[in-house]
């Protein structure tokens, strides 16, 4: 196995446009990507609700009444937790933001303090915080004024004009809401990617074109496989004492080989040259390069399995990645597409890549919370395996 | 059928395909530079094949199969295409393999090359074997026996076992 990964190696370095394009290319892309990805602007082609963590601490009958105007808008679903929990699915990157409404809310409403709410959010997700801020803030700051606009000139009608009729007082208060509401504000906190400096385009840029060139660059591996065996190379392998299995499994030892080098190299460029920030979980990172690699080795491989000739699988390869890589975020970042789009983007491997690269830079999690996207790779890296393994014996490994 | 990797050179292409039957490295290096020297392309060895010209490539081929030694050699229609010296050389090839003892199952359309070569022939057509045996044999079987008048050479006995009908 090892004198055919070697000479596979030997080829691929004898190929010029081989290497070029696996690690020039990159290079290039990433850093343009990353000068562009810096000034994305809002969209606002979201059709779906956004869901938004409300913990409510105070549990009183105005935070209660705020709550359920929330609820009652069509751009949000409120999802009740408490404030550790929102806080720990907003950093994980589950939900967009949680509103926290803190103990003495009613109170301060009562004697006109500044109100205790908190919005703590994702600044990544740009287009869902948009939508909050259209609907959430008018919804609270109209709730909000009128308590304690009411609450307090009420107070002092009573004092001053104790005498004075109902309709009379409903009409001042009414002008007295209308001219006073807006002077309430929410704190909004944005508490991911505070702990690292990398900047949110740089780690699209770079992870999102990484696996854009990775699944190129396997695509070719696979079609190597087409390629000998119209040269009658895979023939002449099979004569000889190696088995058909070897063959194929040192095809997929060298596309992984190849996807991790690849990967190494495009985080070691972006450490060294953009600054991108390494001060994350390296067993994650590692772990993250591995599944990825695999993941995007065996669907290149999987692509050059289900082509009957070379060409074939070249154009079918780049049909299918880079559908692939728009969809899963590769080509556009994920927070800017519309929720559809969103959801479409489970079925692509560059989407659980980009999104395990986020959560290591940009959220900076531990390993254990990037294991489930690590598994899902894997287990898209052994289907697509087993996959290969059978059509390569059914089509090409036999004489 | 290139059937050897055109971006590796000739030599690394013998170290790789001797390499597949587990011959130990000094004794794969010295066979490897020995079989160069029978196909005549030690000075071409560090070349990638690509540079190669046809007769050259299928030159190449055949050293790359004699590595380890094959008690039987196949050569598919080793001189399609190949200049009258590269051919020539490829006959002088083979004609000392098989004097050394090799066995050599040669496929061919060149008549003149089977009749040239082979102790025994099989006449294929189709994908079955229409008649096989000595050129004697074959004659006979034909009932093409006179071997000083025209038409009597392996070509008139193979037109006269499979028909002159053109094939697709």
């Amino acid at each position: 196995m090892f004198k055919l990964f070697k000479k596979d190696l030997t080829l691929f370095l004898h190929d010029r446009r081989s290497v070029i394009l696996s690690f020039f290319l990159p290079v290039i892309l990433i850093t343009l990507f990353a000068f562009a990805y810096g000034s994305i602007g809002s969209y606002n082609g979201r059709s779906e609700p956004v869901e938004l963590l409300v913990a409510d601490l105070d549990l009183t009958g105005s935070s209660k009444e705020i709550v359920n105007k929330i609820d009652s808008l069509e751009d949000i679903v409120v999802v009740v937790s408490d404030s550790v929990r929102s806080r720990e699915l907003v950093i994980k990157g589950e939900y967009v933001s949680a509103l926290i409404i803190y103990k003495g809310f009613q109170d301060s409403l009562k004697y006109g303090n500044s109100i205790p709410v908190e919005l703590i959010y994702d600044r990544s997700r740009e287009m869902e915080i948009g939508i909050l801020q259209q609907n959430l803030i008018s919804t609270i700051m109209s709730s909000t004024g009128k308590i304690i606009v009411n609450s307090s000139i009420e107070r002092y009608m009573q004092d001053q004009f104790p005498d004075i009729d109902k309709n009379t007082r409903d009409a001042i208060l009414k002008t007295a809401i209308r001219k006073d509401n807006n002077s309430l504000a929410v704190k909004w906190t944005s508490i991911v990617g505070e702990r690292n400096d990398t900047k949110l385009g740089l780690i699209q840029a770079v992870a999102g074109t990484a696996i854009l060139m990775l699944l190129f660059s396997v695509a070719g591996v696979g079609t190597s496989i087409l390629e000998e065996k119209e040269n009658g190379t895979i023939k002449r392998l099979l004569y000889s004492p190696l088995k058909g299995s070897t063959i194929l499994y040192s095809k997929m030892l060298f596309a992984f080989f190849i996807s991790v080098l690849q990967l190494t190299a495009m985080f070691l460029f972006a450490w060294l040259v953009l600054n991108m920030d390494m001060n994350v979980s390296m067993s994650g990172l590692i772990l993250m390069i591995i599944s990825t690699s695999f993941a995007v080795s065996s669907l290149g491989i999987f692509l050059a399995a289900i082509a009957k000739t070379r060409h074939q699988a070249q154009n079918l390869s780049t049909i299918i990645i880079l559908v692939m890589s728009a969809i899963g975020g590769s080509m556009i970042p994920m927070f800017i597409m519309p929720a559809i789009l969103q959801k479409i983007a489970l079925v692509s491997v560059n989407y659980w890549g980009i999104q395990g690269f986020y959560d290591l830079f940009w959220r900076v999690l531990p390993l254990e919370e990037i294991l489930p996207k690590i598994l899902i790779l894997m287990g898209i890296g052994v289907v697509m395996t087993i996959l290969s393994i059978r059509l390569f014996r059914k089509r090409i490994m036999k004489l | 059928m290139k059937s050897c990797y055109e971006e590796l050179s000739a030599y690394e292409n013998l170290i790789f395909w001797g390499g597949l039957y587990n011959i130990p490295k000094p004794e794969l290096r010295a066979k490897a530079i020995e079989t160069l020297g029978i196909v005549d392309l030690v000075n071409r060895k560090d070349d990638r094949i690509k540079t190669f010209s046809g007769g050259m490539k299928r030159r190449i081929n055949i050293a790359c199969s004699l590595l380890h030694n094959p008690r039987i050699l196949v050569l598919d229609e080793p001189t399609v295409g190949v200049d009258p010296q590269n051919r020539n050389h490829i006959f002088e090839v083979i004609e000392r393999l098989n004097s050394e003892g090799m066995t050599i199952i040669y496929t061919t359309h060149y008549m003149e090359e089977a009749e040239r070569f082979c102790d025994r022939i099989a006449i294929i057509d189709t994908g079955q074997i229409v008649a096989q045996g000595t050129l004697k044999e074959l004659r006979h079987i034909s009932g093409i026996e006179d071997p000083d008048s025209r038409g009597t050479n392996l070509e008139s006995i193979y037109l006269k076992l499979t028909g002159k009908e053109l094939r697709d």
